[in-house]
């Protein structure tokens, strides 16, 4: 099992690698939507993989909160056949993948460059895993804009 | 920024580029009273054991 950096992709191969993993097509779209920009130089991928198995991916990218310099998570996806397993020393993937940011990348950031905070835009804003990742994450933040509701953590 | 579904199309989110005066105190607040060197997660993701492959692009 391997993380892969990717900044550029072919669309086709990729979605190979979650054949069937789709629950709906709007999954499918967004992760499409994250592929195009990736190509697009505005999002970096980081796919999680067994051989060829792709078992998660996320995107990410730069955003600023007045005027802070933020990682913003642009889409966490997690293969059906993953979502409900604890496989990662007892982590879910999308776990696994919010402390491989936290851990790894934004150390690597940090030394180069600033950053304030890391973003988490939770998924059609639903209140079960919004209280969710709050649990999850050690010293989050919510913070509510009109209707939008995001996560963050200082970094 | 993020996506989000809408009316059957992908959409863009950004971060608000304004907070109301109460969300601006509480961010202020969260950044000066949270103690980021002994979160929990720091130096755990070794413990995961995955090899992160970051490509050997040269351009």
């Amino acid at each position: 099992m391997e993380i892969e950096k990717i900044d550029k992709v072919v669309i086709p191969n990729f979605l190979d690698y979650f054949k069937d993993e789709f629950q709906n097509e709007r999954e499918r779209e967004l992760l499409l939507n994250l592929l195009k920009d990736c190509n697009n130089k505005k999002s970096y991928i980081y796919l999680l993989k067994d051989k060829n198995k792709g078992i998660g991916c996320i995107g990410i990218t730069f955003d600023r909160l007045m005027d802070s310099p933020v990682l913003s998570i642009e889409y966490l996806f997690v293969a059906k056949s993953y979502r409900k397993l604890k496989f990662l020393n007892g982590k879910k993937v999308s776990e696994f993948f919010i402390r491989f940011l936290f851990d790894e990348i934004i150390l690597k950031i940090k030394n180069n460059a600033p950053i304030r905070y890391l973003a988490l835009y939770p998924d059609r804003q639903n209140e079960k895993l919004i209280n969710y990742y709050l649990k999850l994450i050690p010293n989050s933040f919510k913070i509510k804009d009109k209707k939008e509701i995001w996560i963050l953590l200082k970094v | 920024m993020a996506y989000k579904w809408e009316n059957g199309k992908v959409v863009r989110v950004s971060l608000p580029k304004t907070l109301s005066p109460e969300t601006e105190k509480a961010l202020e607040e969260y950044w000066q009273n949270t103690d980021v060197t002994n979160h929990p997660w720091k130096g755990t993701f070794k413990n995961f054991g995955i090899k992160v492959n970051y490509g050997n692009r040269k351009d």
